[in-house]
């Protein structure tokens, strides 16, 4: 049996995995219809089978959950379910954006890093860790501050810290290859550096970027929704799941639905995150990989 | 000669540790340099007149003016740097623009709390983290194991605002039994001030104590399958002698260390804790000072958590030898 089938056994034997990413799918096919009807139709799909997210209702306001609105309603009569379904876009949006940017950012600085090493690797590396002395959402907080809100915003300040964890875990898995046997045999055929980056190296160390991707949507959503809740995420009326959340608090005598399902959406879908993640994390462990049966 | 300092030989006694402190050191100096510099760029990048996003749209040409002689805005960056930065150093990060009073006070005045609610919170998760690691490890596979494993799991992904929010819905709507919003200082009425401090104490701390109950366990069950448990427990030593003097002991190591370098997350995660809970810190103080546009207490409070910050790591990272004599450092 091959390396990747039994990783993928693994995988497929996790029930963790299999909660987590039948979480996910769900989360990403909401993600995906609240943008196809927003961007496409105008959010006549919604309107009919729920309500219009963005739509006020006086007579609506503050309502409690009933057959009208399964979750009730906010401050201005809007549905919460069709808030947290068109919520969900927006997070879902902002924290793969994230990722893959990191990733990608954090990829090449890493693999540039360990590969070259000498005055290459010790800048890049110095650059690492004066971005690690900001704890938290931190930087992102301050860059949101400095340069506004917004969705692109968000992504960009949520990147801003986030590719170095991929930089760091790249730069030791290249270490640790560039004295392999099969990268002086590569090069001694005559390989350019960039050709031994690219093809020989960077495929051999991707594991542990997808598992570190696969954590990190969890913690970007995290993240995206701790921007949102402090009034420096996404703009209103575009919903988002922090912005809710901290709507609710404001109503937290009276309207308790509105803080107690907008924060269960969030930690559903970062729980479905960090469950994959964990299932993912143990598909590359060879440990585990050799107990399967072949 | 009498009175003098004696420290454990492996510490301090060799040059390669001497040497270790003073590149540590250096790269901590050459961090917090990179991290103004950023905190500086990135306050410098507002959009329109630097003048008057300081001071306001609602203004004379002559404020204007003193505004942009004051904080040398007609400079280039660099030089305007290296002002702010000299008057930084002299512990001069200028004057609020909304408090109307010297930066570095107002972030003196803020920060016990923010370091009250710190340190609450990793006491909070000390206590519920090595008791529920502990039994997880020792109980292994039994629902006590399978009810850590969970809570570990659950604390984790369970966003410290919502969790924040529910606690005020259950003990402060619902219960009636503790104050929703607020703070009161220890030294005024030391009870009222833990009333007003366990939720976000709890809310901040709920995380770490996922993350320490997970490492505990874990670093405990590695232990618990090594010879030297197995030796001991053969020459008939009582189980609890095993896991208390023996395992726990060498499995405490990582513990320390991940618990050390968590309070610097505990900090930054204080940003949304306290603004949750109203609590007058640091990390309020940032939220405030943005929404009001009060840039230099923003570029100061942000330096004076990135400071703190790097100081806690760099000071976990020299206990590694004080904590595990095996530790060397080259």
């Amino acid at each position: 049996m091959t390396i990747v089938r039994k990783q993928l056994r693994v995988l497929c034997n996790s029930k963790t995995a299999i909660i987590g990413l039948s979480i996910l799918l769900i989360i990403f096919a909401s993600a995906l219809c609240a943008t196809i009807d927003k961007t496409f139709l105008g959010s006549r799909v919604i309107t009919q089978l729920l309500h219009d997210p963005c739509a006020l209702d006086i007579s609506a306001v503050l309502s409690a959950p009933c057959s009208n609105h399964p979750l009730g309603a906010d401050d201005m009569g809007r549905d919460v379910l069709a808030r947290i379904i068109y919520g969900a876009s927006v997070s879902i949006q902002v924290a793969l954006m994230a990722v893959v940017i990191s990733g990608i950012i954090g990829s090449i600085l890493g693999l540039v890093a360990g590969f070259y090493g000498g005055v290459v690797d010790m800048i890049i590396m110095r650059i690492v860790d004066i971005l690690l002395a900001f704890p938290g959402i931190l930087l992102a907080l301050l860059f949101v501050a400095f340069v506004g809100p917004g969705l692109t915003n968000v992504v960009i300040a949520l990147s801003l810290r986030s590719w170095v964890n991929y930089a760091r875990i790249i730069r030791s898995e290249v270490l640790r290859l560039r004295e392999n046997e099969f990268i002086t045999a590569a090069r001694a055929t005559g390989c350019s550096n960039s050709r031994l980056m690219l093809r020989h190296v960077l495929p051999n160390a991707l594991a542990p970027v997808i598992v570190q991707a696969t954590m990190g949507l969890g913690s970007m959503i995290l993240s995206e929704a701790s921007l949102s809740f402090l009034g420096l995420g996404v703009m209103p009326p575009t919903p988002s799941w922090g912005m809710m959340l901290s709507t609710g608090q404001k109503y937290i005598r009276t309207a308790w639905w509105l803080s107690v399902f907008p924060g269960f959406a969030i930690f559903l879908t970062v729980m479905g995150a960090n469950l994959l993640g964990d299932a993912v994390r143990d598909m590359f462990d060879p440990r585990l990989v050799h107990k399967t049966r072949t | 000669m009498g009175g003098q300092l004696r420290l454990p030989s492996h510490i301090f006694g060799t040059t390669h540790m001497l040497s270790y402190i003073v590149k540590r050191l250096l790269v901590l100096l050459l961090v917090v340099f990179g991290a103004s510099v950023i905190i500086f760029v990135m306050s410098h990048s507002l959009p329109g007149d630097p003048a008057t996003a300081i001071i306001g749209f609602d203004t004379t040409p002559e404020q204007v003016r003193q505004v942009t002689e004051k904080y040398h805005l007609d400079e280039p960056m660099f030089v305007q740097y290296f002002i702010w930065a000299k008057m930084a150093l002299y512990g001069d990060f200028g004057k609020s623009i909304y408090y109307n009073s010297p930066v570095l006070h107002l972030l003196f005045s803020r920060l016990p709390v923010t370091l009250e609610l710190a340190l609450l919170s990793m006491i909070i998760s000390i206590g519920i983290a090595l008791p529920a690691g502990i039994l997880s490890a020792v109980k292994k596979d039994t629902w006590i194991d399978n009810l850590a494993r969970v809570y570990a799991f659950v604390g984790v992904s369970l966003p410290n605002f919502w969790l924040g929010i529910m606690l005020m819905l259950l003990f402060g709507v619902i219960w009636r039994v503790l104050p929703l919003f607020g703070y009161v200082s220890f030294q005024v009425n030391p009870l009222s001030a833990l009333a007003h401090l366990i939720l976000p104490a709890v809310t901040l701390g709920t995380s770490l104590a996922a993350l320490v109950t997970r490492m505990t366990r874990s670093c405990l069950l590695e232990e618990l399958n090594m010879d030297y448990v197995t030796v001991a427990r053969a020459r008939g030593l009582r189980e609890t002698v095993v896991i208390w003097k023996h395992a726990l002991r060498n499995a405490m190591i990582p513990i320390v260390t991940v618990v050390g370098l968590q309070f610097g997350y505990l900090l930054g995660g204080s940003v949304i804790t306290e603004t949750i809970f109203s609590l007058p810190g640091l990390g309020k103080l940032i939220i405030d000072s943005i929404f009001f546009r009060d840039y230099p207490v923003v570029q100061g409070a942000i330096l004076i958590y990135t400071i703190m910050f790097s100081l806690v790591n760099l000071l976990v990272d020299f206990s590694y030898s004080l904590l595990d004599p095996r530790v060397r450092y080259g």
